[in-house]
């Protein structure tokens, strides 16, 4: 513990004196508000503090209290459907003791401590245990099974274990480690949020994480366990695409950073998850959800931290074996934040002003995510996958932090201008996108959904490319200078742009579309493209073909519910094997 | 009575530092008297240990390091706020500059406010109806939004927002529906233009 004085004050950053004693990265209590701040720096008896509020009125002289603890969350019972600033402060229960803004200084227990969970003990007292293993869990939600692991660093004998109802507080087990100390165990824990939190091994990823979304699923597959950024300049959709993706990925455990983005955008969360119901357990998409959110009026500093918090959390959720995902919207928001106390602190400025350590900080939180053999006596796996808003300035990503990001992830989702304007949603750009999973994911594809996946996939591709070669021909010369042959592929890429990649998200059946599905959509067109060319060899007329009525029905078949897909299907396949006959017919050969 | 330091010891475009200073806070507020008995305002940007790093709110010309006095004032940059202020005219500092009588404050507001909690807010989904069709028909106003209008030079910028001052009005909203508005860096033709069309305005 080390007591000082404040003896500078610039903005969010205060540097204090006598705080020899203190650690790097230690919490202190500022000023006589107490308000909350962590070292970054220290020279000599001197430390950088970054203070997570508002530091207005702070003078000269004021007491500086450190806690003798890093950055730190409890992580326990409680956490879904929570919504927390970056600090973990629980944002509801501020409202309920400092109204509707957030004043200076409120202390509250991130975790509710009053409240009482049905904890149901899996362990046995004299077992040994190790850490990483479930002690027993709590029904948080009708979903979430909540286990409460034995923190890791500890292992010995389980001396004690008690089931029943319990507050946070109360110690459910105690553990005797290898020199004879017993550790009571609560039923939270805390955790440093710039260490990750420790796995055994980590695996490759070969499982891909479906979103219901079919540019993604389809064509840039994310695997769990992957990262993804999606930069794309303002009105692109960024935050309807993360929403989403929030909404309909299949995770275990949604985690949503709301990183210096509109206050109104995390209130739309909030409003519209209780109301959505999860395809997969039929439950309300917030019983599986936490949210972090520190908006663009809320202070700087914590916006730094609030990744940090986001991911330790997932982290946390991922060592209990599920599979986790997180939404960070928007990273170029917490980029700012650290130009900006960078700044303060009078670091040599790196491109564009942000500090030269910007690439190496965004690696180290990316590469937190990944799927993992986490700790334990089992062999258990756990995945927690990471997906990145960028927003850089005007669009333009050969910007720093998006070339950073790029660095590092796997999957770029590249969302376009061009497209939003034409009203194409999702905007995702199908020829700058890429998914440098799809290779490894390809076999579970083809083994999990149908034998042809992949040869679509590709085909679909192909067609989009060579739309965009035609393209070029056509503004020269126009449309009928194209063969037949060449007009056939341009209606067939205006078929996959409109009828496949084209997603509403607020319509009911069209904002989620499962595997399945998305295979008979590329069947569908593609067996159109095969049927028509061969109807051109046999002479055909290309205006008949393109106009065949069965196309409409293709079209309109995204707005087909889940359950009658396949009888949708195959009544689709013979109508359009019997008019592309009818049509051979009627040209006479 | 506040202190007051004549320890001015640079003066470089609107910052200004003052060395010795004892318990002045961060954001606090301050006076500078010049040798002429003329006051201007400023505001604390940085402190370091004795010395305050300062804002000048106006012109830092005529300020001599040696005669000029300086007094922090305890109090960061508040305004006085009261429900006659709806009509006024008010300067950058919240001054009254429409020659009508001093503001009686009801409250005295922090400028910088306080960030409004993400878990109180409400989403923004009652309309606005401005009377204007390429507004209200293509790009609603909500209530609750943050709207800024990009203009051109030349572009009747100061019309536009002054019709949506003036008609605005939101369904199932009792109350009245108050506008203020700012300018930056304008003439003064423009507020006066302003308080002319929304004085002729009936505001229903």
């Amino acid at each position: 513990m080390s007591n000082g004085t404040i003896l500078k004050i610039s903005g969010p950053l205060v540097v204090a004196q006598g705080m020899r004693d203190a650690n790097m990265f230690d919490v202190v209590r500022v000023s006589n508000q107490r308000l909350i701040g962590e070292i970054i720096e220290i020279h000599d008896d001197r430390a950088s503090i970054q203070v997570y509020e508002e530091t207005s009125g702070l003078r000269p002289g004021e007491p500086v209290e450190s806690t003798g603890v890093p950055l730190s969350v409890e992580l326990g019972p409680g956490l879904i459907g929570g919504i927390f600033d970056g600090i973990q402060r629980p944002l509801e229960e501020i409202m309920a003791v400092s109204g509707n803004n957030l004043e200076r200084g409120v202390e509250v227990p991130s975790l509710n401590r009053d409240r009482i969970w049905n904890f149901i003990a899996t362990a046995n007292a004299g077992d040994t245990v190790t850490g990483g293993d479930t002690l027993g869990y709590v029904n948080e939600t009708n979903i979430v099974k909540h286990k409460i692991l034995v923190p890791p660093g500890l292992s010995g004998t389980l001396v004690r274990i008690q089931d029943g109802e319990h507050k946070l507080d109360d110690v459910i087990a105690d553990l005797e480690d290898a020199k004879g100390q017993i550790h009571s165990l609560n039923l939270y824990q805390r955790w440093p949020v710039r260490i990750g939190r420790p796995y055994k091994k980590k695996f490759a990823p070969t499982m891909p994480l479906i979103t219901g979304q079919r540019v993604i699923d389809s064509l840039f597959p994310l695997a769990k366990g992957g990262v993804a950024a999606i930069p794309g300049p303002f009105g692109s959709g960024k935050t309807v695409t993360q929403h989403q993706l929030a909404k309909w990925a299949q995770a275990d455990i949604i985690v949503y950073i709301g990183c210096g983005e509109r206050g109104n955008e995390m209130t739309d969360v909030l409003n519209e998850f209780p109301e959505l119901i999860d395809p997969n357990t039929g439950e309300s998409l917030m019983k599986r959800t936490v949210l972090i959110a520190n908006t663009s009026d809320m202070p700087v500093a914590a916006r730094e931290a609030s990744i940090y918090t986001g991911i330790t959390i997932a982290e946390y959720f991922r060592d209990m074996g599920f599979s986790v995902a997180l939404m960070a919207d928007s990273t170029s928001r917490w980029a700012e934040a650290l130009r900006e106390m960078s700044g303060r602190l009078e670091e040599m400025p790196g491109e564009e002003g942000y500090p030269a350590y910007l690439a190496s900080r965004l690696a180290q939180f990316y590469e937190r995510a990944g799927r993992v053999s986490i700790l334990g006596s089992e062999d258990r796996e756990g995945s927690l996958s990471a997906i990145g808003a960028v927003s850089p300035p005007g669009g333009d990503i050969s910007e720093p932090v998006s070339q950073a990001t790029l660095r590092i992830v796997k999957v770029f989702w590249g969302l376009d201008a061009q497209l939003a304007y034409k009203r194409h949603f999702p905007a995702i750009n199908w020829l700058t996108s890429y998914s440098l999973y799809s290779d490894s994911l390809s076999s579970w594809f083809n083994e999990n959904v149908a034998a042809d996946w992949n040869a679509f996939r590709a085909r679909i591709l192909l067609i989009l490319q060579e739309e965009a070669e035609l393209e070029e021909i056509v503004k020269l010369v126009g449309m009928d200078a194209l063969s037949p042959a060449d007009r056939l592929k341009m209606e067939v890429a205006r078929s996959i742009r409109e009828d496949f990649l084209h997603q509403l998200a607020f319509h009911e059946i069209d904002t989620h579309t499962s595997p399945y599905k998305q295979f008979l959509m590329m069947k569908l067109i593609l067996l159109y493209y095969d049927k028509a060319s061969g109807a051109l060899e046999f002479g055909a007329d290309i205006e008949n073909i393109v106009n065949l009525p069965i196309r409409e029905k293709i079209g309109r078949f995204k707005y087909v519910s889940e359950d009658l897909i396949r009888e949708e299907a195959d009544s689709i396949e013979s109508e359009l094997v019997h008019e592309i006959a009818e049509t051979i017919e009627k040209e006479g050969f | 009575m506040p202190k007051e330091y004549r320890t001015i010891k640079e003066v470089a475009g609107p910052l200004m530092l003052v060395q010795s200073v004892t318990d002045v806070s961060y954001n606090e507020l301050g006076e500078i008297e010049l040798a002429n008995g003329e006051v201007r305002r400023c505001r604390v940007l940085e402190i370091n240990g004795e010395d305050a790093l300062v804002q000048l709110f106006e012109s830092g010309a005529g300020i001599n390091l040696s005669d000029s006095k300086v007094r922090f004032l305890g109090r960061q940059l508040e305004l006085p706020v009261s429900s006659d202020m709806l009509g006024r005219i008010f300067d950058g500092m919240g001054k009254p500059i429409d020659d009508g009588p001093a503001i009686i404050p009801e409250a005295r507001l922090d400028i910088n406010g306080t960030p409004m909690n993400p878990a109180a807010r409400n989403f923004p989904m009652e309309f606005i109806q401005t009377g204007v069709s390429a507004i209200d028909g293509l790009n609603t106003l909500v209530r609750g939004q943050k709207l800024p209008i990009f203009f051109r030079k030349r572009s009747p910028a100061r019309e536009s927002c002054c019709s949506d001052c003036s008609s605005g009005k939101s369904s199932g909203y009792e109350g009245a529906f108050c506008g203020c508005l700012c300018r930056h860096r304008h003439h003064l033709r423009g507020s006066q233009f302003l308080y002319g069309k929304l004085s002729r305005d009936r505001c229903d």
